[in-house]
């Protein structure tokens, strides 16, 4: 046995010589440069620079040092001093993050990319070349959020206040915790190249605007294949989510009074139950969206008794007249103005009613399709208080 | 049941001229060996190759497919019944050959087969290397060469054949657990991101060609169960065998099933189909609920390697142990150290990754040849020429002693009744042997 022992152990140590190397792409966080955020804009004077310059492409990049906060440094500062924003222009987004890292001291890295940000102006000429790159690239993740900016795009990567010391993590957060309420459709990018890819869907992404100090969230961008053609609302996006069953949405203004809306009641929704109807005859698509909404009572300054069963019948009774006025308003926006089935109807009537969905053009027949919605709001809670 | 077991080592100086002539393998061991072949590389291509064939219907094409392979599963581990002790290299010339002729024509009739299976291992060997290589290089551990990668695979797999076919069993069988829970988990997280729109319609009316091309896909995916021809001979032949086997192939059939089901829920078969490595990218998009993990998919790459190792060391070691039994001497790992640099030269040959997928198929192809067509045409003639033992002697296994039927008259030898050496004064005796060994060294 003593021979073959040796060779075992020769071949061990040789194994163990090869494996132990394995530390080729052992980086140090410091020997790294991570990519946060990127924002991607049309560059505004182009005389400047080559004629040729596609896009201005600006990346936000935490500095470890700030961060982590040494004992020296006071407690880690927040906001602009612990990040660096810069800016590069090329002619493609790969060639501008090229420029950027020439001018860098390290590589870039795009593994905890939180946030893309597109300017409206970019994404209205098409995102094709954008999304190519970002898809081809192994370290970018599907789970970061997507929005497009009313504005440059970079100023959304500029605004700094105190909530994070990340800046971009403010915002991160301020998606993540209204998709978690229920008010902001949680659309990721991997959502978006589904959306993409998939003939039924066209896709849809939030929509942000900058500030001075913060980001307001602004609805949705819907797009036409990589072409964004309109924007939806913030209430036009909840009765949207409402209307797919994804997300109870935000408040409801409730006015009691038909003529303005004065001394109005508070609706929150706090579920939301969505039963969708499609039938198909000879062609013709008709589609039926049944919403089942409870909701609880945030404010009233109307001089009823909530108290009053009958009284809050009412309340719910206006309620459901009134969403589903928008509900027709919305669809008849999204049909006959942007043409674009913000509703994913055809992702139903493909996995529901396949044979009709083969026979018809999908893209053509969706303007023409008849789209009923009711609405039926269910008022459980009233708060901590009587109105007695 | 517990099967006690005898020592590894050859224990007399006479046996360990050769390895261990016993039946070592429980059938627990041998399901294992199925499942963690099965489990390779294959899954993380599967979603989109099915998914451009068969597109909402990918689902059905795993289940047919699944039921193909478990038929030919079947067909494979009672042929090995027939033929304790032996693998494919001896009971091949002897259903092929003449009768009662030298064992020399025999050989000579079976030898293509042989080589055409030692081939078609060691070139899935090589595909399965290189396809591991470049998930690992693409995604995770950019700045590494593809060859370290490949290399240290390879060593591994060289190490394991210096042992023998038990350890080999044994092996597998505490990797499997290791690879199958993570595998499970990253399904369960995934049912999260499941979307009941993108998986229907359960039947998007497939053409019979599109669909039958699914089946022979998923076939593709779950090869590497003909191993059973070098490890089934060594196996307990018990009530228990076959449903071990069958079960040792229904864990990678349920796991495929699932990831290919919920690729197509939270992708959508569009999607899916740009997707160069589908479930690796279910992988990222998977978010494990409480941990925060970021990229989960570097951890599931380290469980991968597992899963590789045991398919691509499995096929190694069965295409030399193949190779030595039908040379009639020499070592399972002098074997190896032949094939390893040949495996090597082919895993980088391909230039790029989509060459590699081609590749795949041909190994696909090869082995539904070999795999499909041999053990139905080896059963039909061993059956009808009445070789080998109809039926099996089921080997009942009680407190380290087997109590066996009579083997029939025409088996050489008496290798039941060596089954085991596990009295507790010889193995005392065995010690003392080993013990005056080492001292007169």
């Amino acid at each position: 046995m003593r021979p073959l022992k040796r060779l075992f152990c020769l071949i061990l140590s040789v194994i163990l010589l090869f494996s132990a190397t394995g530390c080729w792409d052992r980086r140090d966080l410091e020997e790294r440069v991570s990519v946060v955020a990127i924002a991607v804009d049309k560059p505004s004077n182009r005389e400047e620079e080559h004629a040729n310059q596609e896009y201005k492409v600006t990346i936000q990049i935490p500095v470890p040092i700030r961060i982590a906060g040494g004992v020296s440094d006071g407690g880690g500062g927040g906001g602009a001093e612990s990040v660096n924003v810069m800016s590069s222009t090329g002619f493609s987004i790969g060639q501008a993050m090229d420029n950027l890292e020439k001018r860098l001291n390290q590589q870039l890295f795009f593994g905890h990319t939180r946030v893309i940000v597109i300017s409206e102006e970019v994404a209205r000429e098409g995102m094709k070349e954008i999304i190519d790159g970002f898809r081809r690239n192994p370290q970018m993740r599907r789970i970061l959020w997507l929005l497009i900016s009313e504005g440059k795009a970079e100023d959304v990567l500029r605004v700094y206040n105190d909530l994070e010391q990340v800046p971009i993590v403010y915002i991160m957060l301020m998606m993540e915790n209204g998709a978690r309420m229920g008010e902001i459709p949680d659309i990721s990018l991997g959502d978006f190249y589904i959306s993409l890819s998939t003939r039924t869907l066209d896709p849809m992404t939030n929509y942000v605007m900058a500030h001075k100090n913060d980001v307001a969230w602004k609805g949705v961008a819907l797009f036409k294949g990589t072409k964004m053609t309109g924007t939806l609302t913030e209430s036009e996006t909840w009765i949207l989510l409402q209307l797919q069953g994804e997300a109870p949405g935000g408040e409801v203004l409730v006015s009691l009074d038909e003529n303005e809306l004065r001394s109005p009641v508070l609706l929150n929704p706090e579920n939301v139950r969505t039963r969708t109807t499609i039938n198909t005859n000879k062609g013709q698509i008709r589609a039926h969206y049944h919403v089942e909404i409870e909701a609880e009572v945030k404010e009233k300054n109307a001089d009823v008794k909530l108290d009053d069963p009958a009284v809050l019948e009412n309340v719910a009774q206006k309620a459901e007249e009134q969403l589903e006025k928008q509900a027709q308003e919305l669809i008849r926006k999204v049909q006959k103005n942007y043409g674009v089935d913000a509703l994913r109807l055809g992702l139903k009537l493909k996995a529901f009613h396949y044979k009709t969905w083969q026979q018809l053009d999908w893209e053509k027949e969706f303007p023409n399709a008849t789209i009923n919605v009711t609405y039926d709001v269910k008022i459980r809670r009233t708060g901590m208080q009587t109105d007695l | 049941m517990l099967l006690r077991r005898t020592m590894v080592k050859p224990t007399t100086a006479k046996a360990s001229q050769t390895e261990t002539e016993r039946i070592v393998i429980t059938p627990r061991e041998s399901g294992s060996l199925i499942a963690s072949t099965l489990i390779g590389v294959g899954i993380l291509t599967l979603p989109r190759s099915l998914s451009e064939v068969a597109r909402e219907g990918a689902w059905l094409s795993t289940i047919l497919g699944g039921l193909v392979t478990l038929a030919l599963l079947i067909i494979w581990t009672r042929l090995s019944f027939r033929f304790p002790l032996k693998s494919m290299a001896s009971y091949a010339p002897e259903i092929l050959g003449p009768k009662n002729a030298s064992n020399i024509m025999g050989k000579i009739v079976a030898a293509p087969l042989i080589i055409g299976f030692i081939g078609y291992w060691l070139f899935t060997v090589a595909v399965v290397l290189r396809s591991f290589g470049e998930v690992v290089v693409t995604t995770v551990l950019v700045n590494t060469p593809l060859e370290v990668i490949i290399l240290t695979m390879l060593f591994l797999a060289y190490m394991l054949t210096l042992y023998e076919v038990d350890v080999v069993a044994r092996v597998n069988e505490l990797v499997l657990p290791l690879i199958v829970i993570p595998v499970v988990l990253i399904i369960l997280f995934s049912l999260q991101s499941f979307r009941l729109e993108y998986f229907l319609p359960l039947w998007p009316d497939l053409h019979m060609k599109d669909l039958l091309q699914g089946i022979l896909i998923s076939v593709f995916a779950y090869l590497g169960y003909e191993i059973i021809t070098v490890f089934g001979g060594y196996t307990f032949v018990t009530k228990k065998t076959l449903p071990a086997n069958v079960g040792g192939f229904l864990t990678p059939f349920f796991i495929y099933t699932a990831i290919v089901i919920v690729a197509v829920g939270s992708f959508g078969v569009e999607e899916l189909q740009k997707l160069l490595w589908p479930t690796f990218e279910l992988v990222r998009v998977t978010e494990v609920p409480g941990v925060i993990l970021e990229r989960v998919e570097s951890a599931f790459l380290g469980v991968w390697v597992a899963a590789v190792f045991t398919s691509s060391a499995n096929l190694i070691y069965a295409a030399s142990f193949l190779a030595k039994k039908f040379v009639g001497k020499g070592k399972t790992h002098i074997c190896a150290l032949f094939f390893i640099p040949l495996v090597y030269w082919l895993a980088l040959l391909p230039e790029n990754v989509h060459i590699v997928f081609e590749w795949q198929t041909y190994a696909g192809y090869a082995g539904l040849m070999a795999s499909g067509a041999v053990p139905i045409l080896l059963s039909i003639l061993a059956r009808i020429r009445k070789i080998g033992l109809s039926p099996p002697p089921y080997v009942i296994p009680q407190n380290g002693h087997n109590q066996h039927n009579q083997l029939n008259s025409q088996q050489p030898g008496d290798h039941a009744d060596q089954q085991r050496n596990g009295t507790p004064d010889q193995n005392s005796q065995n010690k003392t042997n080993n013990n005056n060994e080492n001292n007169s060294r």
